[in-house]
């Protein structure tokens, strides 16, 4: 049984302009000590994704329209509120994009990762503060004992950055989930942060879900990917698989609109057009105003998730040939 | 013509005054020759902003001189500053923020010309907007709409075109990519570089993404908390690094090649960059780099051509070429 | 994504395709339409009221407090008659006049003069901008009324000097308001790009900042002209303002408050004008703010893309 499942999850948001479909029928499933990767550019839904586990869209506008989350068997979106709170944060943990935005300036960091054990009831052995200390120590805060009593403000960016996973993994969850992790951050600051994370993974079994929309990092930490496109998931492959051998025109397009260090091409091969309108999708395929191989079929029909090949599924009506 | 389009030399900004000025820039030299692209990387925290500023005239120099096309742009000032912008202009990084949001386009296009009435006759001006948005990829009805309808990609388009009106000689570009998303960037990046074949545009091209940086420069600097720490031309940086911060800048981005996962050793700095109102003194970087020794902390190493690799001017004592390659593993060493 | 002309417009045909729109987008705020057509009354009543069409205001012992809705009468006694018998109806028009031109021009004078003072200290700081902040706190520091009894009890209390000591009075909000918009605009990106392209002090305050700010300013005028209607009414309820036999509506809800219980009509009709006009003038302050920033044009305008 997988540890996390997600079945069609469809969220949608009240606006003026009418109701927005954020999330479309997203289905995807995390297996213990795998990473998964979901791939997105702005107005995907990968963010409202993870919003939806761990119960964060704002009700109103947002709503869970249908759907299902299932967690080690529990279906989530049936539990009484103080339950659900419980889990998020305790087994399912989330890593928030803007790490200054996350922390707390007016309380000392010591403080609020102790306040992780402290909401969950729990004690571990050797007291909270040693906890503490030592939680410091693993990810590499130099003077722990000392920097414990200091503000947010008083460490740098890529500090805060691993302070906030610090706290995530406090309670040793099952499910990490990472939205945009390194997006804000400087390069090298950026490689601190992705060794940190592959670090955890190695030391503990548990599924991480790592939400961006960087290519380089993908290939760096994940195990498989899916791909998300105007609120559905139109890939999910194997890393490799993806990297070398894409079947939606989407994730290809991707893959060869990026600049790479290691290459000198002339010229980057863009996607035409830009994200489509969460007001006025396109009929049929979302993807279909600016994909190349699109025809009649695509404006008239959805493409559903289909099976392309031994773990993969894309959600094409004319996927890209095998290479 | 041999003479550079612009000649920096010994520029410094420093802020704030007392005992400890913060030294964002601090003796700065470079030259960008007519329809050259410089690229200049960093971090946060580097100067690069400030150079950028301090280059447009948004802020005075310290010190130093910077000659845009023979005039001093530290010391114009009335006609002269006015006439010195027509040949330098500028794209800023955030698109959301760099357009008037009250201003329709057709207005923001010609605001230039307005106040440059020498430039295009009023008769043409409308003529010349649509010219310049076909031109950038958009279109002629664009000109009646209002920055918020168009998307992040269509705004950055919009300030490009803007700050061809002038037809300048020089364009500085403060990041222009990097709060785009990934499909977009590329459109604009192909568009920068038409653009600039076309109109032999000589280019400042600032960017943190050395991927970008690497497809649309002929040379590239790169700056350390107000210096510039190595620059060159374009394969002899990327190929070849030899200040030890080039190294593990490069060594930092991830590849997006999951075979190579692993495979690459990175070279994962320590600690955090020092405050530009207390630097550490000779080397800047001696703090975080594994090579430091006593010199380091005694003298500033000068940017000179310290390695055989043709082009290269690095600022370190112990300056070592390490050639990079993305097929092997990359082997940064610690001798 | 778009579905108007391919063409540029000839200046004239602009013009009328954005009257056009403008009337739509009033269309598309209810509350701004009763409020214009409540304005548009008033201005008509105030032009007939300058040509003289109406004729009646003569003292008449016969309609002495005669009460409202007695539709048997003329029309201009449709809302009942004062103690001296004159029309309520062709009084409250009368005192429209004068009522919304003091107000108009107090708020008019304050939000210049405030603005084009707030702007200056914020863009140029410095000396000029500290002496312009600290005289506001000097008159912030006194009361709106004890500083315009004592300036009417000294200079004598014609309509100008009341409008001087109003506007003065109000101005340093304005000027606060203004600067504080003014230092948030100034440090935008679009206004370093206007300096790249050269544009000086001038141009940027009157291209960028003057109109980023505007729309603050005119809520905040809206906003005061209620204020100051009150304030001109409680004036010349202690006799400092209008003087009869001129007559505005506060003076003459002033005058009706002895009647509450006998005349109601006296007091109420002209507190009544006062509410109305000044809900009007906010109802399309707040519209105007909306036409006026683009970005908020879809709750007025939906357009089928």
């Amino acid at each position: 049984m997988a540890l996390l499942e997600v079945t069609d999850l469809q969220v949608s948001f009240g606006t003026a302009s009418g109701r927005i479909f954020a999330l479309n029928g997203v289905s995807f499933s995390l297996e213990r000590g795998e990473v998964l990767a979901l791939l997105g550019e702005s107005g995907s839904g990968k963010s409202v994704t993870a919003s939806a586990i761990m119960d964060l869209v704002p009700n109103p506008p947002g709503a869970i329209d249908r759907g299902s989350i299932r967690f080690d068997g529990a279906e989530l979106l049936q539990l009484p509120p103080n339950e659900r709170r419980d889990l998020c944060g305790s087994r399912i943990a989330l890593i928030f994009q803007d790490a200054l935005a996350a922390l707390n300036p007016v309380y000392p960091v010591g403080w609020q990762i102790a306040e992780m054990y402290r909401i969950h009831g729990r004690n571990p052995e050797g007291g909270v503060d040693k906890a503490v200390i030592d939680l410091l120590t693993a990810i590499g805060i130099p003077d722990p004992e000392r920097r414990a009593r200091q503000y947010p403000h008083e460490f740098s960016g890529g500090m805060r950055q691993r302070i906030m996973i610090a706290m995530a993994v406090a309670l040793e969850p099952d499910v990490i989930i990472a939205d945009e992790p390194t997006t804000a951050l400087d390069v090298t600051i950026q490689a601190q942060v992705v060794d940190l994370l592959a670090t955890i993974r190695k030391r503990s079994d548990a599924g991480m879900i790592f939400i961006t929309h960087d290519l380089g990092v993908v290939a760096e930490l994940a195990d498989r990917v899916a791909v998300m496109y105007a609120g559905r998931i139109v890939e999910t492959a194997n890393v490799f698989e993806l990297f070398e051998d894409a079947r939606h025109p989407y994730s290809v397009g991707l893959l060869a609109s990026q600049p790479r260090l290691d290459t000198d091409e002339d010229e980057l091969v863009p996607i035409p057009g830009s994200a489509p309108n969460p007001v006025a999708l396109p009929s049929g395929c979302a993807f279909r105003t600016r994909c190349p191989r699109a025809e009649g079929l695509c404006a008239e029909v959805i493409p559903p998730l289909e099976t392309v090949g031994p773990g993969r599924e894309a959600a094409c009506h004319f996927p890209v040939s095998p290479a | 013509m041999n003479q550079p389009l612009l000649k920096v030399e010994n520029l410094s900004r420093h802020f704030g005054s007392g005992a400890t000025p913060v030294r964002a820039v601090d003796d700065v030299s470079f030259e960008i020759a007519r329809g050259e692209t410089l690229g200049l990387v960093g971090e946060s925290g580097c100067g690069k902003t400030s150079l950028v500023r301090t280059l447009l005239k948004l802020g005075p120099a310290t010190s130093g001189s910077a000659v845009l096309d023979g005039v001093e742009i530290t010391k114009a000032s009335g006609r002269e500053l006015h006439e010195l912008r027509r040949k330098m202009q500028v794209v800023f990084q955030d698109p959301y923020q760099s357009l008037n949001p009250r201003m329709r386009v057709d207005r923001l296009i010609c605001e230039p010309w307005a106040l440059h009435p020498g430039a295009v006759p009023k008769a043409r001006w409308r003529e010349e907007t649509v010219r310049l948005l076909e031109s950038v990829g958009l279109r002629a009805e664009h000109a009646d709409r209002y920055p918020s309808e168009f998307s992040g990609g269509q705004r950055q388009r919009l300030g490009i075109a803007r700050a061809l009106t002038l037809n300048p000689t020089l364009l500085v570009c403060d990041e222009p990519v990097s709060a785009l998303d990934v499909s977009v960037q590329a459109q604009v990046v192909n568009l920068l570089a038409r653009l600039r074949r076309e109109r032999n545009l000589a280019m400042l091209f600032v960017a943190h993404d050395l991927a970008v940086v690497r497809h649309v420069s002929d040379r590239v600097m790169v700056m350390y908390l107000g210096k510039i720490i190595e620059t060159g031309p374009k394969q002899s940086i990327f190929s070849a690094p030899a200040h030890p911060y080039t190294q593990a800048l490069m060594s930092a981005v991830p590849t997006p090649d999951p075979r190579l996962r692993g495979r690459r050793k990175r070279i994962v700095l320590e600690g955090d960059l020092p405050s530009p109102a207390n630097p550490p003194s000779g080397c800047r970087f001696r703090t975080r780099c594994w090579k430091a020794t006593s010199i380091c902390a005694e003298q500033v190493p000068t940017l000179m051509a310290r390695t055989p690799t043709p082009g290269l001017l690095t600022a370190c004592h112990h300056a070592e070429s390490e050639v990079i390659s993305s097929q092997t593993p990359w082997n940064g060493s610690s001798s | 994504m778009t579905d108007t002309s391919s063409e540029f417009l000839p200046t004239s045909e602009r013009r009328s395709r954005r009257i056009l729109w403008l009337l739509r987008a009033l269309a598309g705020d209810p509350m701004a339409v009763a409020a214009t057509i409540w304005l548009l009354i008033v201005v008509l009543a105030i032009f007939t009221d300058s040509l003289s069409l109406l004729g009646g205001n003569r003292i008449s012992l016969k309609t002495r407090n005669l009460p409202p809705f007695d539709f048997g009468q003329s029309w201009t006694l449709w809302l009942g008659a004062d103690a001296l018998g004159r029309p309520l109806l062709v009084r409250l028009i009368q005192a429209a006049s004068t009522t919304i031109g003091i107000a108009v021009v107090t708020v008019l004078t304050s939000l210049i003069g405030g603005t084009l003072l707030g702007v200056i200290a914020g863009y140029f700081g410095g000396v000029v901008g500290n002496v312009i902040m600290r005289t506001c706190d000097i008159i912030l520091g006194f009361p709106t009324l004890l500083v315009a009894l004592f300036g009417l009890y000294l200079f004598g209390p014609s309509v100008s000097n009341l409008v001087i000591v109003l506007a003065v009075t109000r101005m340093p909000a304005y000027i606060r308001v203004a600067r504080a918009e003014t230092l948030e605009v100034r440090e935008r990106l679009f206004v370093d790009a206007a300096r790249v392209f050269g544009g000086g002090p001038k141009w940027i305050l009157r291209t960028h900042i003057l109109p980023s700010v505007a729309p603050t300013m005119l809520t905040l005028a809206s906003v005061n002209l209620a204020m100051v209607m009150l304030f001109e009414s409680g004036l010349s309820y202690l006799g400092l303002g209008i003087q009869p036999p001129s007559v505005s509506w506060g003076l003459m809800v002033a005058q009706g408050q002895g009647y509450l219980s006998s005349a109601w009509w006296l007091g109420f009709f002209p507190g009544l004008a006062v509410m109305l006009t000044t809900m009007s003038f906010n109802l399309l302050a707040n519209w105007f703010r909306i036409v006026t920033d683009p970005s908020q044009h879809w709750r007025l305008v939906s357009r089928r893309r």
